[in-house]
């Protein structure tokens, strides 16, 4: 017979061990602190652009205490948890989104390693497990941008190519069943656009002797259109932002890259 | 997708869940892992193929070549521009560059226009426009999400007393409907049906926290969460939200959970109160926004509502007008007729909200449901509506009153009459027309001592004296006293410097009350006086006497004895005037001589305590029988005296 005793212990327990924690949901408040860091951080930051030397804000490292909470949420709760694979993710987005690509490459075996613990519980391909397997060549695509607007002339179309042909070879490997839905999950959307813009930069980079225009904007639109929904190509084809009534927020972006590539023939 | 386990079960995995919270914590951060939050697209290249020939030329013409040599770059640019295409790209973006920045334009960047009109607008639009999603990391199906959302709420509101709170059987009766209503019977599949448990969850806990020691076994919130769940499937989740929004949403479910429920047929589950709630708010919603959208009228309003409901028989509550609830049918009588008043009178207009509008709804559906087989129908509630309606507007029309009251002043004594009213639902089911002219009467009478400091309360008071002693005599109800016109005539009296000067406010307050305690002992003669137009006249005559005493002896209790005195006098031997034997000028003339010749035998037997008994009998005496009245000298005048003194 159950001890009346072991449920009024079990809550004394609890009691106790949440007398010494913030709030009662210690962890889940931590990830809301590094996610609002990560914003505000992240809204001050320069995306790199042409021509430009890493900004000294970036060079003094822009989400250093983004960075600084992830390591104490590591330290605290255990690295092996499935979201510490989401913050080590995002510790690797936030050094390619800065331009640092030297970091980005130091943490790209932790990067892979997180990997397995980000798919779904129903083996969908969040955007985190998504990044994670295309983070390699988001890396090497970034650092070439990086790269141009330091004015290293070695950065050639093939640089942009290789990432480019990389992302859209492994998004081809998701499988269909795997795939979120696009109002659900846009990782596979940013990635997919991603790619399109090194397409683009391979483009512009192409001496003479690159695949041509017209392919790699054929290899884009094959690359993007899987990760949109037909709602979305049909808005495309539309002309995006000019139809009546859509609101894409957070998906507009991919929308209207899309449209900009079907008007390229 | 329906909850797949019975509510008990729900509630006990709650329990369960706030048991081990550290669990819960697991959960939740695998949940925050998985929201979306922004990341920037890599930067798309310069147009270079697009912008060749332009950065070519540039640097062809004279002002370009200067500034390749100023720069000491003229080799180098000539290497590039021997092959620009050939070039790298680095080089390609440079001088791209440093052609916009030469020719001070902008460089054309490949892909679609620069960023959306979203980036224009506001900071969380323009974030709105980075973020990207992600499909969660564990699998929750919507019933875990809803022990979830339940379980952290319950910890965020009731803290180290969640678990308690899920274990009262009174509370946890509160949860589960709350649970059932909004998610047992509907989809808990998207996130709105998530914020709307939660923010209603929210408010119970913090409802009952609050008032621990009164919750019933069978509070009303259950109609109150019933009727928004019946709005969900209506006018959809955001109506719903918008209500539980609006400040004051709390204090109503805490009104609502502490009201007892004296007939469970009338709260729970199919009873009769909840489509009256989910009618009523509809109404609302759909056709008076103003009211819909001013939180302390709409929960005023809801808070009558329920109050009238646990007072009532559910046969009266059930009955319908025109296929809408009676309650309802009473609510959209009061707001038509409150809109049609507010169209002619500005000041009603902008007090007509709030407290003033649930004061109005309460007043009639008081005298609805106290005589419901009379005014049970449509047209009789449109009267009853009109008549209250139209007499509390008349109180911001009346010159007397809004010349020298505020109009919160106004606003605080029309409340308190209102409560009043509902006070004396009886008087103003059997005869509207009476008891609001009445009530403007009333205020007409008191509005120079309101001005002078009496409180919105003791105006409520004094109606409500008035109410009870002038339906006492049932006379004064039937035959048609000028009530109004009387009291709007002492209220002119009462006003006079002279009088004034001789009454505090409290005191002026119990006139009016003296002067309708005479008017009842003989209302046949005052109605005889109002068709001859005799009241203002006699009125003026009387206060104007009183009002010149030259003893000091009528002021405060004395004045209002002999005020109500002398005017049950003037009734008793009304004949005289109503027959032009005597009239109000000799009326006032007699009672200032009487007062003149008191004066000159102060000491001689005369007091405040028989003053009055003096001027009645004079009174009396002189409409019996009318004398010349020439001067306090004069023969007939003194023997007149002489009798009078005789009887004191």
């Amino acid at each position: 017979m159950k001890s009346r005793s072991l449920p009024l212990l079990l809550s004394a327990l609890a009691v106790l061990l949440l007398a010494n924690c913030s709030t009662f949901v210690a962890k889940t408040y931590q990830l809301e602190q590094i996610h609002e860091m990560y914003t505000t951080e992240w809204a001050k930051v320069e995306v790199p652009k042409p021509s430009s030397s890493p900004t000294a804000a970036q060079a003094r490292n822009p989400f250093g205490a983004t960075l600084q909470a992830i390591r104490n949420y590591k330290a605290r709760y255990g690295a092996d948890t499935r979201e510490a694979a989401h913050l080590t993710v995002l510790e690797g987005m936030i050094h390619v989104q800065s331009g640092a690509a030297g970091m980005a490459r130091l943490l790209e075996p932790e990067v892979l390693k997180a990997k397995d613990r980000l798919k779904s519980s129903g083996g969908v391909a969040t955007r985190d497990y998504l990044f994670a397997e295309c983070y390699p060549e988001l890396v090497d695509g970034w650092s070439a941008v990086v790269g141009v607007n330091a004015g290293d002339t070695s950065v050639s179309d093939n640089d942009f190519l290789k990432a480019a042909d990389g992302i859209r070879g492994k998004l081809a490997r998701i499988k269909p069943e795997a795939r979120a839905l696009a109002d659900v999950d846009s990782g596979g959307a940013y990635l997919a656009t991603s790619a399109v813009i090194f397409y683009m930069w391979a483009d512009q980079a192409d001496r003479g002797n690159g695949p041509g225009t017209a392919a790699l904007v054929a290899k884009s639109r094959e690359v993007l259109a899987p990760w949109l929904s037909p709602a979305e190509i049909a808005a495309a084809k539309n002309g995006s932002s000019n139809s009546p009534g859509m609101n894409w927020g957070s998906r507009e972006r991919y929308v209207d890259w899309y449209a900009f590539l079907l008007k390229q023939g | 997708m329906s909850l797949a386990v019975a509510i008990p079960v729900a509630i006990s995995a709650i329990q369960a869940l706030l048991k081990y919270r550290g669990k819960v914590d697991e959960i939740l951060a695998l949940k925050e892992a998985s929201q979306e939050i922004p990341f920037h697209l890599p930067p798309a290249p310069v147009n270079f193929k697009e912008q060749r020939k332009d950065v070519l030329k540039f640097f062809a013409s004279d002002e370009g070549r200067l500034a390749l040599e100023l720069r000491g770059e003229t080799a180098e640019y000539n290497a590039f521009a021997a092959d620009a295409l050939g070039a790298s790209l680095a080089m390609k973006t440079k001088y791209v560059q440093l052609y916009c920045d030469l020719s001070d334009t902008s460089p054309v960047v490949v892909g679609p226009e620069a960023e959306a009109r979203s980036v224009k607008a506001s900071s969380k639009m323009r974030l709105s426009y980075y973020v990207v999603a992600s499909h969660r990391l564990s699998r929750n199906p919507a019933l875990t999400r809803l022990l979830l959302a339940s379980a952290d709420t319950l910890l965020e509101v009731g803290g180290a007393n969640a678990g308690l709170f899920l274990s009262n059987p009174k509370t946890q009766a509160v949860v589960s409907t709350l649970i059932d209503e909004f998610a047992g019977k509907r989809d808990f599949d998207d996130d709105s049906s998530e914020m709307l448990l939660k923010s209603m969850l929210r408010s119970v806990v913090v409802a009952a926290m609050e008032h621990p020691e009164v919750l019933p076994d069978r509070p009303a919130v259950s109609a109150l969460l019933g009727a928004l769940t019946d709005l969900r499937e209506a006018k959809g989740d955001d109506f719903v939200a918008s209500i539980m929004t609006m400040p004051g949403f709390q204090g109503l479910v805490g009104s609502y959970l502490t009201k007892i429920v004296e007939d469970p047929a009338l709260m729970e589950g199919a009873g009769e109160f909840r489509p009256i709630l989910s009618a009523t708010l509809k109404d609302l919603g759909e056709n008076f926004e103003k009211v819909f959208k001013d939180p302390k009228a709409l929960f005023g309003v809801l808070e009558v509502a329920v109050t009238a409901a646990t007072g009532q028989a559910p046969a009266i509550l059930a009955r319908e007008i025109n296929g809408k609830p009676l309650m309802s049918a009473v609510l959209l009588a009061v707001l038509k007729e409150v809109e049609t008043q507010g169209s002619q009178n500005k000041l009603f207009k902008s007090a007509a909200n709030g407290e003033l509008l649930s004061g109005l709804y309460q007043a009639t559906l008081g005298a609805v449901t106290a005589n419901a087989g009379a005014l049970a129908d449509e047209a009789k509630i449109n009267v009853l509506t009109a008549t209250l309606i139209s007499s509390v507007a008349g109180v911001f029309a009346k010159k007397e009153l809004s010349d020298v009251l505020s109009r919160q002043t106004l606003l605080d004594v029309a409340a308190k009459s209102l409560e009043v009213l509902s006070a004396n639902s009886g008087a103003l089911a059997r005869n509207s027309a009476f008891t609001t002219a009445l009530l403007a009467g009333v205020l007409s009478a008191g509005a120079s001592a309101i001005e002078d400091g009496l409180s919105a309360d003791d105006v409520a008071h004094v109606l409500d004296t008035a109410i009870v002693t002038a339906t006492a005599n049932l006379a004064s109800v039937t035959i048609p006293v000028p009530l109004e016109s009387l009291l709007t005539a002492l209220g002119g009296q009462l006003s006079e410097k002279g009088v004034r000067s001789l009454l505090q406010p409290e005191s002026r307050a119990d006139v009016i009350i003296s002067t309708l305690h005479a008017v009842s002992q003989n209302p046949k003669v005052w109605s005889q006086f109002g068709k001859a137009d005799l009241v203002e006249p006699l009125m003026t005559a009387v206060f104007a006497g009183l009002a010149s005493d030259p003893t000091s002896l009528l002021t405060g209790p004395v004045m209002v004895e002999a005020a109500q005195a002398v005017l049950e006098a003037t009734a008793r031997r009304g004949w005289a005037l109503l027959n032009d034997k005597a009239n109000a000028d000799d009326l006032s003339k007699l009672i200032k001589m009487g007062l003149k010749m008191l004066d000159t035998e102060l000491g001689q037997g005369v007091d405040a305590r028989n003053v009055p008994t003096y001027l009645t009998s004079l009174v009396e005496a002189y409409l019996e029988e009318p004398i010349e009245l020439a001067s306090i000298a004069a023969k007939a005048f003194r023997d007149l005296h002489a009798e009078t003194m005789k009887l004191i």
